[in-house]
């Protein structure tokens, strides 16, 4: 019995390792690769730890400004969605939540099922009604796009939440005389801080995850945020630079992690106790 | 005047809901509408002022030549590897770190960083990792003697499409282990204690009461891992753009090409619209499925 | 506490507003900048001598200008032509080379596309086929027409009428790598015909890195591109083989086709080349010495010298030399130019062209020669002694002067170069047989080349 145990806890944690190592080995590969010089990114067997670790794939990369720029678009557009979504979706999931009307479950899965569509066959019409409306090449019009691709789940997600607080606790404070939107703002939303949490997260890493409606909606490098202007002026046509690749990749997502670490906490509780409730 | 209860739940409802489902019709709502318009005409990038009906012409070229059919097969195979891979790996891992084993908290929160890399430098990542002549890959799969030569992966026609899934797993394996680790914290702890009383196994207590338990997070968790896996694009776009030949066209593969590479745009459209009809059968087979043996609106609450 | 959560709450969602709108203005502010330098250059135009006229602004979709190693070049051919141009601004849309087409196209579907576009020969046949772009002679002036090589002004017309400009024209030569050539203990020479370029990449190919990975011989590039099906058409033609039949009629079910398609099968299961590959990997491979040989057409220098580790040092490392013959006797190969295509939604054509005019001229492409071994398309220009200065110059005009001709262009023609590279692909990564592959080829072709 005791061996058996002693046994299974071995293997348990022989598979957590494996596990580990297949989601993190990539990434200190990646790390890796962005601090060896071209004269020994070929070799084979490759260098496990830089024996002599360069910066000036570092040094080019930020050598003029426009990588920054990228990364500051990525942030004010991921920023904007996530405030938009999280507006949009409050009202709408509660709405959902407490009212009964007519297609209520007809729009409800009507909701839902556009997340189901490709963005790809959208793409030319969305390109034509933007440039009727003057949106093209500005952050307004990228916010808007990413907004709806983030905001289905979240309607849907936030809705689960309202569903779980108990209802009574609006009707005494409607008998105590307060306004609707009091109600929702001083009563509810407190309580939903989680789900809050949760699909802010959501929107924020889903709209960092954008390529398409940004490689077509913007085309001023300017305005340009990271994944489009990375595919655009780092994948490169002539060769495959990987160490600049990779250091371009690593910058990328260094601060988007440490935010994620730091904010994890929220994130987790917030997303599972939407998804496993639901 | 004052306005009647009615009217005013009526008003507030209106402004609860109308800017979401105006931002949804503005950007796809009407987008839809109009591609499903233009899946019906002759469309071409290469001359926009003409448009010509041309009779389910778009769709009738769509069903004539088997890459329809062919990118639906390899859409599914995709999905229903994935999803299944990430299932079960997602449910192991979520085990192993429910249990006792060392440093479980910093594990949980570790593992969840490739989640929030973007798919595009994953994309990249694995390319590099993949890459059949100096990847480390190839490398280590030599040493350990698991394959004689290296490996062509995405140039390898019963490869590519694997070495894709491995990408696409790294990236939605940490969301699925999360999701349902959470669901099993939130399984009270006597149930398991009755069933040890009862003498069950953990192969039983497995079954009969984890798996149930967890039933309405697995059900949300995969439906939103096959959708999204069925939209995947930039994944398939950066790593393989569709082939070796065209072992790995999905249907949004297909369709941009279509549209943009072709500039057929009429035909485009119309492989959209049928995606949409099969998402929407997919979804509500779905529901029907996870629907057995339920009461009804068991996922409401 | 809920109070205080409140007020968290809307001050966040404030802040983030007035982050996204503080973006707009910064945008106003980004707009208003080119104007300011526009007020400025009246300025200097109106002391110095310019041609006056009001402020425009030509944008010029590229590739090279988010290229490493052509961006610096081009930024500063724009900026030589504001300081002639005053009162014009260049406004580059960097797209990746990949993307260029379907972006324009889409562009101008809404009319919106970028006066100046960069393309490349495989891709130009569509643009010359579609509504978006205009025909230049009128605006070229015959002078500037006559001055194009033959080959290349065939390469841009389309109907009769020259449709685009060949900018940087490169033949394809063959690049082989001395250092490998040694080891294997072969001549130093490039083979002269291709069965002595199978025979030394056999050699080659039985070399290991010192770490015993595999060296490739002869890399073709075989990846599913439409560059790589006009890669193939100048193989097809070492073999005598052709796109069209006597009757001048789409046929590619020939022996010379498929054994061309024989060819690439077998250097693809003998190992002697990268199953697979885009251009791009063959340049990584040939930089790190893993690969003897292969064609390409000039772009070449640089990337070894970057990727090798090696800087300049590695520039004597290889050499390049005519592409061997076949059957034909001779050595044939293609020639492929980045052209510039003048948009139909362009408000200032003459503008547009002068800009191209400015690019292709002299000057300009000296820098550009310079910088990433371009060349010119123009014969006037091509002469030169800059222009002739480095063996590899000299190989490359050479190279020029056995150049066959590409199909004429035609609506389908980047889809049958497409089709080609698929043909490639069947019989080196599904293992189809030629013959078969050859036949659906030409079926596919009739179709689309009508």
């Amino acid at each position: 019995m005791n061996r058996s145990k002693r046994l299974s806890a071995f293997l348990s944690i022989l598979i957590a390792v494996l596990f580990l190592l297949f989601l993190l080995f990539p990434l200190y590969w990646m790390l890796l690769t962005s601090f060896k010089d071209n004269s020994v990114l070929f070799k084979l067997p490759p260098e496990w730890w830089p024996s002599k670790p360069v910066l000036s794939h570092y040094d080019k990369l930020f050598s003029d400004g426009v990588f920054l720029g990228y990364y500051r678009n990525s942030l004010i557009v991921c920023f904007c969605t996530t405030a938009v979504t999280l507006l949009a979706a409050m009202f709408a999931g509660y709405g959902f939540s407490r009212f009964e009307f007519k297609f209520k479950s007809f729009a409800l899965f009507s909701i839902l099922s556009t997340q189901m569509l490709p963005v790809v066959s959208l793409l030319i019409a969305l390109y034509t009604m933007y440039n009727n409306y003057h949106l093209l090449n500005t952050r307004a019009g990228l916010v808007i796009a990413l907004t709806t691709s983030c905001l289905p789940f979240s309607i849907w997600m936030i809705k689960v939440f309202f569903d779980n607080i108990p209802v009574d606790l609006e009707e005494s404070a409607k008998i105590d005389g307060a306004t609707r939107f009091g109600i929702l703002f001083r009563i509810v939303l407190p309580l939903t801080k989680p789900g809050l949490f949760s699909i802010g997260i959501y929107s924020f890493i889903l709209s960092w995850d954008d390529f398409l409606y940004s490689i077509t909606l913007i085309n001023k490098d300017e305005l340009r945020p990271l994944n489009a202007g990375i595919a655009i002026r780092y994948i490169g046509e002539l060769s495959y630079d990987w160490s600049s690749i990779m250091t371009v990749c690593v910058t990328s997502i260094v601060p988007i992690t440490l935010l994620f670490l730091f904010f994890q906490k929220y994130m987790v509780s917030g997303l599972t106790a939407g998804a496993v409730k639901g | 005047m004052r306005l009647s209860e009615k009217k005013k739940d009526f008003l507030f409802l209106a402004v609860l809901i109308l800017p979401a489902l105006l931002l949804l019709l503005f950007t796809i709502g009407i987008p839809i509408l109009k591609s499903l318009y233009l899946s019906f005409f002759d469309v071409s990038l290469l001359s926009m002022k003409t448009q010509t009906w041309n009779a389910f012409g778009n769709y009738k070229k769509l069903f004539a030549d088997q890459e329809l059919v062919h990118a639906i097969g390899v859409t599914f195979r995709y999905v229903v590897t994935v999803v299944f891979l990430q299932f079960a790996l997602g449910m192991m891992l979520a085990l192993i770190l429910n249990g006792k084993i060392p440093f479980r908290r910093a594990l949980r929160t570790v593992i969840l960083i490739p989640w929030v890399i973007p798919t595009i430098i994953g994309a990249l990542l694995w390319m590099w990792l993949f890459q059949p002549q100096y990847g480390v890959m190839n490398f280590i799969l030599q040493r350990l003697e698991l394959i004689g030569k290296p490996l062509q992966w995405l140039s390898d026609i019963h490869l590519a499409l694997w070495a894709v899934t491995i990408a696409a797993l790294w990236k939605q394996l940490p969301f699925m282990v999360t999701m349902l680790l959470a669901g099993m914290q939130g399984i009270p702890g006597e149930m398991y204690e009755a069933a040890m009383i009862d003498g069950a196994g953990k192969r039983q207590q497995f079954f009969h009461i984890t798996l149930p338990m967890l039933k309405n997070t697995i059900k949300t968790v995969t439906l939103i891992a096959c959708i999204e896996n069925f939209k995947m694009f930039p994944l398939f776009w950066i790593m393989t753009s569709g082939g070796p030949v065209n072992a790995t066209t999905t249907l949004s593969i297909l369709s941009y090409k279509t549209a943009f590479i072709d500039l057929d745009l009429g035909k485009g459209a119309a492989t959209g619209a049928l995606w949409l009809v099969i998402m929407l059968l997919f979804s509500w087979v779905y529901n029907r499925l996870f629907a057995i043996g339920e009461g009804k609106g068991g996922a409401a609450h | 506490m809920r109070k205080t959560l409140f007020t968290g709450l809307v001050l966040m969602i404030v802040l983030m507003l007035a982050a996204c709108s503080g973006g707009k203005g910064d945008e106003g502010s980004q707009a208003s900048s080119p104007a300011a330098s526009n007020s400025a250059s009246a300025d200097a135009q109106a002391s110095g001598n310019a041609d006056s006229g009001e402020p425009i602004t030509l944008k010029f979709a590229s590739w090279s200008i988010s290229e490493e190693a052509t961006k610096g070049a081009l930024e500063e051919m724009a900026q030589k032509f504001t300081e002639q141009h005053p009162n014009v601004k260049i406004e580059f849309v960097g797209i990746p080379f990949g993307d260029i087409k379907q972006q324009t196209f889409v562009m101008a579907s809404s009319g919106n596309a970028p006066d100046v576009i960069q393309t490349f020969t495989a891709s130009f046949p569509t643009y010359a086929a579609s509504d978006i772009v205009i025909p230049l002679d009128d605006l070229l002036g015959q002078d500037y027409i006559n001055d194009l090589l033959p080959s290349y002004k065939e390469d841009y017309t389309y109907n009769g009428k020259l449709m685009g400009v060949p900018w940087a024209p490169s033949p394809y030569v063959l690049y082989w790598n001395k250092e490998l050539f040694k080891k294997a203990g072969l001549p130093d020479r490039a083979p002269q015909t291709y069965d002595e370029m199978l025979e030394f990449a056999a050699a080659i190919s039985k070399l290991k890195t010192d770490s015993g990975e595999q060296i490739y011989g002869l890399g073709e590039a075989t990846e599913k591109l439409p560059i790589n099906g006009m890669i193939a058409l100048r193989n097809i033609y070492s073999f005598n083989g052709s796109v069209f039949g006597a009757d001048g009629k789409v046929n590619v079910n020939t022996p010379e086709v498929i054994e061309t398609l024989k060819y690439y099968q077998k250097i693809v299961k003998d190992g002697l080349s990268p199953q697979g590959a885009k251009l791009k990997d063959l340049r990584n491979l040939f930089s790190i010495g893993r690969l003897g040989m292969y064609s390409d057409g000039y772009y070449g220098r640089k990337v070894f010298q970057n990727l090798s580790g090696k800087g300049e040092a590695f520039d004597s490392a290889w050499g390049a030399a005519l592409i061997p013959t076949n059957k034909t006797n001779e050595s044939v190969s293609i020639g492929e130019a980045h052209g510039l295509v003048v948009s139909k939604d362009s408000k200032h054509p003459e503008m547009a062209v002068e800009f191209i005019k400015f690019l292709t001229d002299e000057p300009m492409i000296s820098l550009y020669h310079d910088n990433s071994d371009v060349m010119s398309a123009r014969k006037s220009i091509a002469v030169l002694p800059a222009f002739n200065a480095s063996e590899f110059d000299k190989t490359l005009n050479d190279q020029l002067l056995h150049i066959k001709p590409l199909p004429a262009n035609n609506q389908g023609l980047e889809q049958a170069y497409l089709e080609i590279a698929t043909a490639v692909q069947k019989v080196t990564v599904a293992g189809e047989s030629p013959e078969n592959a050859a036949a659906e080829l030409d079926s596919k072709l009739k179709q689309i080349m009508k």
